[in-house]
């Protein structure tokens, strides 16, 4: 008897007494069937319908967030069963968020991409392994000795491991001779890396998840990390509580984080550099900071001083919104504290001073002496699993493994030499990055795009633009583990790609731990692991000495040799040593090495000294005016993970978030006439969305909030990046999605 | 094991709630003209007539959270010609009360969810979260909407529902 049965039983109310003991007796052997222990009542483990005990148990990592938690996966006869959390991963501690406890039902769905397509019209038509690699094979190589190796171009997701980023890396760069490999990190966290570059000299994430319990401040700015990294916020809340920490949340919405703080800075949307300054410049005022240890700190402190004088706290009330009182008493607050811990997020990032915004932030990082001791530094904790391992290895534009840049003679030299490729073959100049991809497909210069799991129809901004770009590209191959995706649809060629569990790796999570995931099962139908695939096509391409491999690990020793030396030296590192040492952080030089928590303890940076970067605030690309009155900023809620992709196929998270809504403010409502929970349109000049109307004063007045989750295969007129600019930051080249005008409408 | 079956219950068969601001039982039988206003009005669609077969009730608004909560938008009261739905703020609609089932509520279970904090219309003043960020039902604020009993991702739900006002 199924649960509906139930249901109806009851609803009509015509249940003998018999029946009901008979369905009483079904559901306590139905419930001990699926896993869950009537005696206590508690779920033993999150375990899959009518699945049996998982024989076997696998160490893996949660694919969603950049925290990186430790996860186990249960097997049984060929399938994952069950997911639970780690208890001894040092990470997490054997707890998940939702997302986690749900991994089971992303693998096995009825849209999973089984064999390589081919596109014929809008259909798609099954074909074999051989054709399908041969095809891709011989359009590069038609398309490198007409156009040259510029032509082409890859763009690859930041969910991956470091082997299969240093396998397209090696492929892209060394075997086909251009630099252009393009991640999704683009859309994620390229402006909070480029602001440490501009700020530590080098990319460097400094702190350990371990400073939360040691910080006494927590400023956290443009970050909604109760719904984005849930597992990382508990243990901020426990903290918090335990050690009185006060927490600071700069956030024009009133988020669910926001609840938690001491004190919330409601501050107008676009304006944190002139907070930032003005809280320096107090800082300094009023003599919070150690003169004399900022100078040593950082080469150029007097220019700075000279630069932050003229941002007082009144004109930085007028141009924020925020009380001058606010302002003052949180300067006190960060001169008082003895190890702050700095967070941002991509109200920061996503903006098109996005760079700006965080070296803004990390000046008062520095002077306030926040660095190279416990408990203080700027924490970036990125969005996707695989972003850190992606800067280390090098799969973006302008990077080779080690962090090396590519316009390097030397880099290029010493990875060409571990590569086994001819340096010459190597291009020197910096690679197009995805808007140059983009517009480069529009202009006629790149010819052919190989998307490796990412969906850029549904996650770059002006989706309609993009659609267009990718339907007239001449050769376009998704690599994915789902299709239909928004993407898929345009390709002419699908390859299956492997996901979580289904193929083996390294991933390198937020804090620079590494952390070991094993293949716990075959991929379904024809699906092959992606690096798999990518080798396929080198080896036809005529590459087979550089691809020699027979499993991960002799990749990544391969991987390890780049990085000797170099600031991520992992030479103590080995598969075998990753089971026992969960987590262990890089720089670990040797096998008896037990890791680096904090870096930069001795004070030593990679340019000597810190750099503070002086900067202006700039309004966004785009600001409202008559036609299109309001501002539109895009953003997560908790439950759903980007493009939908994997979570719109796990029911329980569905529920709560089953469509696209706006977050819009009563005094607007009021002004449109609109009552919560009708469908209202709101359109920009790029396109227009039907959503439901969400009335809340957690939005500002003339703002208003949407998920950026929903895309094209929600419906035809739910695709939020549609509405969103092509704005792009200077330096990072991220796009802005917290900013475009829009304007309301009845339906 | 007798508990449990007793939440199951609780959380398994459907359970039916009236429109936000109704009267009591007895009140709202004799004030309702079954002119289905209220479920017109409904944006989110929450709202049905009880079908022929529940014929003390007949024609009457239920909401069935199962399928559908009240998200507390508090239209149908506006539109309510008989006073049988009373035209009140959000905070005193009345419905029913939710409780936490600990024994199988994820967050007591070493695992962040929290969706019923998140989600409730109410949000801060009919669930709170305790030190451990374990969702806390505040029996003064709730009015029984459903949403967190909709929403929640346990199979069975871990929240009840108890209908009818306070």
């Amino acid at each position: 008897m199924s649960e509906e049965d139930w249901k109806g039983n009851i609803d009509s109310r015509k249940m003998s007494r018999r029946r009901f003991i008979k369905g009483t007796t079904a559901a306590g052997v139905a419930l001990t069937l699926v896993g869950i222990d009537p005696n206590s009542g508690t779920f033993k483990a999150a375990f899959a319908k009518g699945a049996s005990k998982p024989e076997k148990w696998f160490l893996s990592v949660c694919p969603y967030c950049g925290v990186g938690c430790g996860v186990e996966v249960g097997v049984a006869s060929g399938k994952v069963v069950a997911v639970k959390g780690m208890k001894d991963h040092p990470v997490n501690k054997g707890r998940l968020c939702i997302l986690g406890k749900n991994l089971v039902d992303i693998l096995y769905t009825n849209d999973r991409a089984l064999y390589p397509m081919t596109r014929r019209g809008e259909r798609f038509n099954r074909i074999g392994w051989n054709e399908a690699t041969d095809r891709v094979a011989n359009q590069l190589k038609q398309t490198i000795d007409r156009y040259g190796p510029n032509s082409v171009a890859m763009y690859i997701s930041a969910s991956e491991y470091n082997e299969e980023y240093y396998i397209y890396n090696k492929f892209v760069k060394g075997c086909l001779g251009t630099n252009n490999l393009e991640s999704s990190a683009r859309l994620c966290w390229a402006s909070g890396v480029v602001g440490l570059v501009k700020a530590f000299g080098a990319d460097a994430p400094p702190c350990a998840y371990d400073d939360v319990e040691k910080a006494d401040l927590f400023f956290m700015t443009g970050y909604n990390v109760y719904s984005s990294k849930p597992v990382f916020f508990r243990r901020i809340i426990k903290a918090k509580y335990r050690n009185n920490t006060k927490l600071i949340v700069v956030d024009p919405r009133n988020t669910n984080t926001a609840d938690f703080a001491d004190r919330h800075l409601r501050i107008k949307p676009g304006t944190d550099v002139i907070l930032h300054n003005t809280l320096a410049n107090i800082l300094i005022q009023e003599k919070l900071i150690n003169e004399r240890e900022a100078r040593q700190l950082t080469e150029n402190y007097d220019a700075f001083k000279q630069h932050v004088k003229k941002f007082t706290a009144a004109m930085a009330s007028e141009a924020t919104g925020l009380s001058v009182t606010e302002i003052v008493e949180t300067a006190r607050d960060i001169g008082r504290a003895k190890a702050g811990l700095f967070l941002w997020g991509q109200g920061l990032n996503q903006s098109n001073i996005g760079t700006r915004k965080v070296t803004s932030l990390l000046n008062i990082v520095f002077i306030t002496g926040n660095i190279g001791k416990p408990g203080a530094g700027p924490m970036a904790i990125t969005g996707q699993t695989g972003a850190m391992g992606l800067r280390e290895v090098g799969g973006l534009p302008h990077l080779l493994p080690g962090f090396r840049k590519v316009t390097d003679d030397k880099a290029r030299d010493e990875i060409a030499k571990i590569w086994g490729v001819d340096p010459n073959r190597m291009d020197s100049a910096n690679g197009k990055t995805l808007p140059a991809i983009l517009e480069g497909i529009d202009k006629g210069q790149i010819k052919a795009l190989w998307i490796i799991h990412s969906n850029p129809a549904a996650t770059f901004p002006d989706s309609n633009w993009v659609r267009k770009v990718l339907s007239k590209t001449e050769f376009l191959v998704v690599q994915d583990c789902y299709h239909p995706t928004e993407t898929s649809k345009y390709a002419h060629l699908i390859l299956p790609g492997a996901q979580w569990s289904e193929k083996a790796g390294i991933l390198t999570n937020s804090e620079r731990g590494l952390n070991l995931v094993e293949q716990a099962v075959m991929p379904p139908g024809e699906a092959k692991p992606d690096l798999e695939i990518v080798m396929d096509v080198a080896k036809k391409m005529g590459f087979s000495q550089q691809f020699p491999y027979n499993n991960t690990e002799e990749i990544f020793e391969e991987y390890k040799r780049c990085c000797q030396g170099r600031p991520c030296d992992i030479s103590g590192i080995t598969y075998n040593r990753l089971r026992i040492d969960k987590g262990i952080q890089w720089p670990v030089p040797a096998l008896d090495h037990q890791g680096t928590k904090r870096r930069f303890l001795d004070k030593k940076f990679p340019k000597g000294k810190l750099r503070l970067n002086l900067h202006e605030h700039q309004e966004a690309a785009e600001v409202p005016d008559k036609n299109y009155p309001i501002l539109l900023m895009t953003g997560l809620v908790f439950g759903q993970y980007h493009s939908r992709t994997r979570t719109s196929k796990v029911p329980a998270l569905n529920r709560a978030v089953s469509e696209a809504f706006a977050e819009i403010n009563p005094s607007d409502a009021r002004k449109y006439r609109l009552w919560d929970g009708e469908m209202v349109k709101v359109s920009s000049k790029r396109g227009t969305v039907t959503v439901r109307a969400k009335v809340t004063d957690s939005v500002m007045a003339g703002t208003v909030f949407l998920p950026y989750h929903f895309a094209y295969l929600a419906g035809k007129d739910k695709a939020i990046n549609s509405l969103t600019n092509r704005a792009f930051d200077e330096f990072s080249q991220q796009p802005e999605y917290k900013a475009c005008a829009v304007k309301i409408e009845r339906t | 094991m007798f508990e449990f079956i007793q939440n199951l219950f609780k959380t398994t068969f459907s359970i039916h709630l009236r429109p936000p601001g109704a009267r009591d039982e007895s009140g709202l039988l004799a004030a309702c003209i079954k002119c289905g206003r209220c479920m017109e009005v409904c944006p989110y669609q929450s709202i049905f007539l009880a079908p022929y077969s529940q014929w003390s009730l007949y024609g009457t608004p239920l909401i069935d959270p199962l399928k559908k909560p009240c998200y507390l938008c508090m239209k149908c009261p506006e539109v309510c010609p008989t006073g049988a739905l009373k035209p009140v703020t959000k905070e005193k609609a009345g419905m029913g009360i939710a409780g936490i089932i600990e024994t199988t509520c994820l967050s007591y279970q070493e695992t962040i969810c929290n969706l019923c904090y998140r989600h409730c219309p109410l949000k801060g003043k009919a669930i709170t979260l305790d030190e451990d960020l374990s969702p806390v039902i505040i029996n003064e604020g709730c009015v029984g909407c459903g949403v967190c009993f909709y929403i929640c991702p346990t199979q069975p739900r871990s929240i009840s529902l108890k209908t009818g006002r306070k």
